[in-house]
């Protein structure tokens, strides 16, 4: 069980450094072309520099609402870790880890929504990409909504030694 | 010590225009260009110019001492002298009047001091004029802020919910033992409340 709670805090260390990974990195969607390759993320499009990030109008409020659910998926992510640790001194012996299983679920919940509304609304024909695929913060992305929920139900069902 | 006297040089002039170096503007609005100066040891017969790219003097004044106010050797018309050198910092800030999208670029403030051996100092504004202001928009820390305080006000109502609740189901498990003391009537037991519902009963029935 010890050996349990141990590769379950490492898988959620890995977690929330791949979410840092994905949030800060802007390469959520990559076009390579004859010219070079462009890497676009939820910040800025990168060529050779960086500038920003072209998105029309209808588009500005699902880039904002992704941009918010991924930070608040870090923020509950590391709460999660803290509420970890501490909940792995003063609990009881025998209880389970309600609070850091609840948190984690909540973090799924916030990734749940942020990936899906990228999948849903930038990941279709784009005005400059040619020929478009994934980046590697996007596999990121949907790798760490498996992990969390993964994690957060582990949470919820094994108890303290 | 000759070190030391490089150093005194390479520091004692400095021109600042304070923490950024890039102002916004409005179309056909009247901008301020700041830039203060400050002297180790005083300055004597100080000239400054500001230049725009670096080429085109705009304004070029000189300064007797620290108790006298500067005074205009050459000016482009449309730039305004604000400034004033006889108070705290050595202010020579110019105030361009009605920008045009043509103004933007680069305004250098440069001074020189004959009474530091002619030391010299410059700093650069970048100036950018805009159509409209665009207002910051913080949208996203609004759903941040939102999500995150939504959660703490359900954990809350959560735990209060939680009190209420074990409290009315303490309240009619009170009731019940109630019952049972005193239908059984002589019972020493010390379950249940030892308080004085308990004790108020006993009596009549002894």
């Amino acid at each position: 069980m010890l050996v349990l709670l141990a590769g379950i805090f490492v898988v959620h260390i890995a977690t929330v450094i791949m979410l840092f990974v994905s949030t800060i990195a802007n390469v959520w969607m990559v076009n390579s072309s004859s010219l070079g390759t462009i890497s676009s993320g939820l910040w800025l499009m990168c060529n050779k520099t960086c500038s920003q990030l072209p998105v029309s109008s209808r588009d500005e409020a699902s880039l904002k609402a992704v941009q918010a659910f991924m930070i608040l998926s870090i923020i509950f992510s590391v709460m999660a870790l803290i509420l970890f640790i501490i909940q792995l001194f003063t609990l009881e012996k025998g209880k389970r880890f309600y609070m850091t299983g609840a948190v984690m679920l909540v973090c799924w919940m916030c990734i749940l929504i942020a990936v899906s509304i990228y999948t849903a609304r930038f990941t279709g024909r784009r005005l400059y990409f040619t020929n478009p695929h994934h980046g590697y913060c996007f596999i990121l992305a949907w790798i760490c909504f498996c992990f969390s929920f993964i994690i957060g139900i582990l949470y919820l069902v094994l108890r303290k030694k | 010590l000759p070190g030391l006297h490089v150093l005194a040089i390479a520091f004692a002039l400095e021109v600042s225009v304070g923490k950024t170096n890039t102002v916004m503007a409005l179309n056909d609005s009247n901008v301020l260009l700041p830039c203060v100066f400050t002297t180790c040891i005083g300055f004597q017969d100080l000239v400054f110019t500001w230049y725009f790219n670096s080429t085109e003097l705009i304004y070029h004044g000189k300064i007797k001492n620290k108790a006298t106010e500067p005074t205009l050797v050459s000016r482009n018309p449309r730039v305004e002298f604000v400034g004033s050198t006889t108070k705290k910092d050595n202010n020579i800030s110019i105030v361009l009047n009605n920008v045009e999208f043509s103004d933007a670029g680069k305004y250098t403030c440069h001074v020189k001091n004959p009474k530091e051996k002619n030391a010299q100092h410059n700093a650069t504004i970048f100036l950018t004029v805009v159509h409209k202001m665009v207002e910051t928009d913080n949208t996203v820390t609004l759903i941040i802020v939102g999500v995150v305080g939504g959660l703490i006000g359900l954990l809350i109502l959560f735990m209060l919910i939680k009190r209420v609740v074990l409290f009315i189901i303490k309240k009619t498990q009170d009731g019940k033992k109630e019952c049972l003391v005193s239908s059984s009537g002589n019972d020493n037991t010390e379950n249940g409340l030892a308080g004085s519902k308990a004790e108020q009963k006993a009596p009549p029935k002894a």
